[in-house]
């Protein structure tokens, strides 16, 4: 018996196929441009190509993310703070703070040992402190995203960014290059700025270890530095917490399957 | 002379800007039972705290060398950058030495403040001074003398020192000291802006609020007369008044800016510093006077309702009086009061033909260049003018 | 997507009654305020915080609410119209959009979609928000009309509760009840009236009944199901109670809605057809996506059966304001100032107040919806729904929009705050086994 999550966030889509016994049998992931269902419907059978099913094997669907509710193929939905939640547990069971650095949302939740949001906190409507801030940097700077954690860890003197709005970030950032600053400590003090701004909303739901941070962010080495630095100790992530809410969704999907409990909303009554 | 003027200039950068308040730390441990009552802006009558020995701090915000790492926790988005700072402050533990801390309702942001520190620090004495909103009432100079009183009698039970009439009139004479020196200051800005650029002076008067009086009424009895005694010619370079400095100030580095483009003749920087433009009577019952005197002889600023004082008016008197030909009406970014009074402004400087820079400002900032731009353009677009 | 749930109700004699009365009320409120406009008699702007409608009632001078009518322009969905005629004349996009939506219906002819919005002939306001001075000053220097500041001084405790028998009470009364008497000349001057202290007593009477039966209003949501939303229908009650101030019309609007929902207890009907979530809203409503906003929470089963918004703006009714007809004046004073409190400066303490009101109305959890406009009630949300969370148990969601600038209005990531809330609620009573 198989179950899919599929996480339609704003800039990616992140999709998982897991059996009974919690196995990733399949991941997909594809950028998510303007057509949500399409994003979605591409990211599971990207999935689903990895391994030897076809759909009718998959017994349900959960969606989250931004798009959750235009995965027409869906069977329910759940916001990706439960699921990144339900994932980071299940990643870590040692998890007790989730933070998720997403395109549009940075989320730092709560959790108990078994995954149920205690509390969570959110960066405020504008973008800042989220990764578009980087994606900002990475436009400004015409650096690809990937690049721009190695190339902060070169940084000596980091610049302070004081922008807090994602639209101003480009001008600020173009500001410290005129003044003559170095490429890595402009790059730097973006990450400081995301890294500072994160842990703080961390703060807010109270930091208790262990930490573990998931989404895309996870695979920029410098953010993982300064984060764990910031919250005095190593945070978890691993190659999987790319597709930690993908993973909490499908975990849900399963939790529908056992308990037979399938509501509107996704979760067991 | 120089030397002796820079060292001044730079013993009150430091009280003034760094975040560790070096210059309360030295009182502390020249005066080993000493404590200390910190205000938030606009205005406190300091001598009551001063004459129960006690050092009044007035409590700022910081450009970017203070961090918000737990503020913004606690206080919703869509909020000045001065309330950030200042609480970052006290919850980064950098102002553990406050024994008390006073707030004025004077916006509605600033209304929280006495919440969100009561719940943060119950262990500090955290008051409210209602300064009446109704200034001009027949009431209010009653209500205050009373209100005055209480503030009086929570500082006498916090410091075991009650203040009598005797050491209230010594510190009002302190205080009026104090404010003779700024006024002079001000004084040689209006009539010879090239013998102390804007910065300078800003640092001299923002001083007062940051170190102990006594020690800034020396540092500045010395610096004035070797400010008067420099021999700078008068550049060809605009002047105008600058408003909007009365709670959050601008960070420094967008002084230097104004300096480098105008003369800056006058301004409201610290207002509540400067808030009694006239000595308080020194016979009779000094805390009436100090009520009185609030009332009756004092500044205006967008966070006092005072019918006598219209603020556009106020503001073209301040212009006119300091013989300036431009303005710049700045508000701090999210500042409910400051941005609504520039509307009003804006229209009292067109009907009066007072060419004028409308913006705004943010204390904790790096980024100055839209600000400099604005600025330039403006000294220049009127330089051209007046050619 | 989701359609909205409607209780489906048996059938009782006294449904509907609240809203036909309301809405007459309403219209006849816009309708006295375009007469009065058009045969130049003085309209009183004033707040619904400190209106002070006993002495204006006491002189019949018309009250206009520029709040309400503000808000009123966002529901009709006009209230951007308004506010980009504001910041064309240079006010920032960062102030009050009450403000701004009154400005810029002051400079586009004064055309409110519920009727001619009037000139103020005189302005009555106070420092209970330091905006309304702001906008009074506006009002002043735009018509010349004399402008009334009523000065509260605030509470001085660090708590909710107000302490009336201290010495600083009692001078406070005396600094209040001294700007009354100032106010009570003043209207005398615009209305070309004299006092009468026996109309006033009169209009005190009606207060005192007005404020009995709201706070049993108020309290029929202690009810399971809560007969009705304090968010929806609670804002309506709270609206007239506020035009309606001390008026014979007030006292029967509010018999009206108390004996509908005392039916409606009766026969165990709800607000909600099926009531799972008992939630408390701490901050303002939000005017321009006002049923998006609830069907969100409705969408999970949650009604809001208790608001601080019926508080603070309420003028002092929820809290056993109960003036004493036997010294007018002075009593006025004195609970002006006790029943002002919980939106002078308890609304900072309200911590102390939410978990109070959390046990009482058994709530799940706490609602705290910041508004740009209304630093007020917004700037000390965080920091109160911590202190929920750990110190009284209660979670608490917090979410942030305006009141009537729609620009401020994030649909998706406000419906990701909300179904994540409800998730972490869902998952709660899962653990707690309920």
């Amino acid at each position: 018996m198989l179950v899919a999550g599929v996480d339609v966030g704003s800039t990616q889509t992140k999709a998982v196929i897991i059996t009974g016994e919690h196995e990733i049998l399949g991941r997909g992931l594809c950028s998510t441009g303007a057509k949500l269902a399409d994003a979605g419907e591409t990211a599971f059978n990207l999935a689903l190509e990895q391994t030897e099913f076809a759909e009718p094997d998959v017994a349900f669907v959960v969606g989250t993310g931004y798009g959750r509710f235009n995965i027409d193929f869906g069977d329910a939905q759940v916001t990706e703070i439960s699921c990144h939640a339900r994932g980071a547990v299940h990643l870590f069971p040692g998890t007790r703070s989730v933070l998720d650095i997403g395109g549009q949302d940075t989320k730092a939740i709560k959790v108990t040992a078994d995954g149920q949001v205690v509390d969570f906190n959110m960066n405020d409507k504008c973008a800042a402190g989220t990764g578009r801030f980087l994606g900002a940097a990475s436009d400004a700077l015409e650096i690809p995203l990937g690049e721009l954690g190695p190339l902060a860890l070169a940084a000596k003197n980091p610049v302070k960014m004081t922008t807090t709005c994602t639209v101003f970030a480009e001008s600020e950032i173009l500001g410290w290059m005129a003044k003559g600053r170095r490429i890595e400590d402009v790059v730097m003090g973006v990450h400081n700025s995301i890294a500072s701004r994160s842990v703080s909303l961390l703060r807010r739901v109270g930091i208790e270890p262990e930490i573990t941070f998931t989404g895309g962010v996870t695979r920029n080495t410098a953010m993982v530095e300064l984060i764990s630095e910031l919250v005095g100790s190593r945070v978890n992530t691993n190659e999987e917490s790319h597709y930690c809410g993908a993973i909490g969704a499908a975990l849900y999907a399963l939790d529908q399957v056992l308990t037979g409990a399938g509501t509107e909303r996704g979760l067991p009554t | 002379m120089e030397e002796e003027l820079n060292e001044i200039i730079e013993e009150c950068r430091t009280a003034v800007e760094d975040p560790e308040y070096p210059a309360v730390h030295q009182w502390l441990e020249e005066n080993s039972n000493g404590k200390v009552l910190g205000h938030f802006q606009v205005y406190f009558p300091e001598e009551i705290a001063h004459a129960a020995g006690m050092l009044p701090l007035k409590m700022k915000g910081f450009d970017s060398s203070v961090q918000i790492r737990e503020a913004d926790a606690h206080i919703a988005a869509f909020v000045c950058s001065i309330l950030r700072t200042s609480l970052e402050q006290a919850l980064s533990g950098r102002i553990d030495f406050l024994s008390m801390y006073v707030t004025h309702p004077i916006c509605d942001a600033a209304r929280h403040l006495n919440g969100v520190w009561t719940r943060q620090f119950p262990e500090l004495s955290c008051q409210i001074l209602y300064l009446p909103q109704n200034a001009a009432s027949p009431h209010a100079p009653a209500y205050l003398l009373a209100e005055y009183r209480r503030i009086a009698g929570i500082i006498e039970e916090i410091t075991g020192t009650s203040i009598t009439d005797e050491s209230l009139l010594a510190s009002i004479e302190l205080f009026n000291e104090n404010r003779r020196l700024l006024r002079e200051l001000y004084q040689i800005r209006r009539e010879t802006p090239e013998q102390i650029g804007l910065t300078d002076s800003y640092l001299l008067m923002a001083a007062a609020g940051a170190m102990p009086r006594e020690r800034h009424n020396e540092l500045l009895g010395r610096a004035l007369p070797l400010i008067r005694a420099r021999d700078n010619h008068p550049q060809d370079k605009l002047r105008i008044v600058f408003e909007g400095g009365y709670c959050e100030q601008p960070p420094i580095e967008m002084l230097s800016v104004l300096q480098d483009v105008a003369y800056v003749v006058d301004d409201d920087f610290m207002i509540g510093l400067r808030w009694l433009t006239e000595d308080v009577p020194t016979s009779g019952d000094p805390m009436r006077n100090l009520a009185v005197a609030y009332l009756e002889t004092s500044d205006y600023s967008p966070v006092q309702r005072d019918p006598r004082k219209p603020k556009e008016d106020m503001l073209l008197k301040r212009i006119h009086q300091s013989k300036a030909e431009a303005a710049i009406v700045a508000a701090p970014k999210m500042c409910e009061p400051g941005l609504e009074e520039q509307v009003a402004y804006d229209n009292a400087l067109t009907a009066a033909g007072i060419p004028h820079l409308i913006m705004e400002f943010e204390e904790k900032t790096t980024n100055f260049e839209q600000a400099r731009m604005e600025i330039e353009t403006f000294a220049e677009s009127l330089l051209f003018e007046f050619v | 997507m989701e359609t909205q749930k409607v209780a489906i109700r048996p059938a009782l004699s006294q449904a509907g009654n609240t809203r036909t009365a309301s809405r007459a009320l309403m219209d006849n409120w816009w309708k006295q305020l375009g007469e009065a406009d058009a045969a130049a008699q003085p309209v009183a702007n004033t707040f619904v915080m400190g209106s002070l409608a006993e002495v204006l009632n006491t002189f019949d001078i018309p009250m206009s609410f520029p709040e309400i009518a503000a808000l009123q322009t966002a529901v009709k969905g006009k209230a951007m119209d308004y506010l980009l005629a504001a910041e064309d004349l240079g006010y920032s996009p960062d102030i009050c959009g009450y403000v701004k939506v009154d400005i810029g219906l002051h400079a586009t002819g004064r055309d409110h979609p519920l009727g001619k919005y009037p000139k103020p002939g005189m302005v009555v306001a106070s420092n209970m928000c330091n905006t309304y001075i702001k906008w009074a000053e506006v009002w002043e220097r735009q018509y010349g009309c004399p402008v009334f500041v009523l000065d509260l001084p605030g509470w001085r405790g660090t708590g909710f509760e107000y302490d009336s028998s201290s010495e600083t009470f009692r001078n406070d009364v005396k600094y209040v009840e001294g700007q009354i008497r100032d106010l009570i000349s003043l209207s005398a001057e615009v209305s070309g009236k004299k006092f009468d202290i026996d109309k006033l007593r009169e209009i005190l009477g009606n207060v005192n009944r007005m404020s009995e039966l709201y706070q049993s209003i108020l309290a029929m949501n202690k009810n399971k199901p809560a007969p009705f939303n304090a968010l929806t229908e609670g804002i309506n009650y709270m609206g007239i109670a506020n035009i309606l101030r001390g008026l014979p019309e007030g006292v029967e609007f509010m018999e009206t809605v108390l004996a509908e929902l005392e039916e409606r207890v009766a026969h165990g009907v709800g607000a909600l057809t099926d009531e799972r979530y008992r939630l408390l809203l701490v901050g303002t409503a939000c005017y321009t996506n006002f049923r998006d906003f609830v069907g969100m929470f409705e969408r999970w089963d949650g009604v809001f059966v208790a608001s601080e918004y019926m508080s603070y703006a309420g003028g002092g009714i929820d809290r056993g304001l109960h003036y004493d007809l036997s010294r007018p004046i002075e009593s006025l004073a004195e609970q002006i100032l006790i029943t002002s409190q919980p939106s002078m400066s308890g609304i900072f303490f309200s911590h102390e107040w939410q978990a109070k009101m959390a046990e009482e109305y058994d709530v799940d959890g706490i609602c705290y919806h910041g508004v740009k406009s209304c630093r007020t009630t917004a700037a000390g949300l965080p920091d109160a729904r911590e202190w929920l969370l750990n110190n009284a148990g209660v979670p608490g969601l917090f979410i942030q929009s305006d009141l009537v600038d729609s620009r401020l209005w994030a649909e998706a990531q406000m419906r990701n705050r909300i179904d994540a809330f409800f998730e972490s609620l869902q998952s709660r009573r899962v653990q707690s086994g309920v």
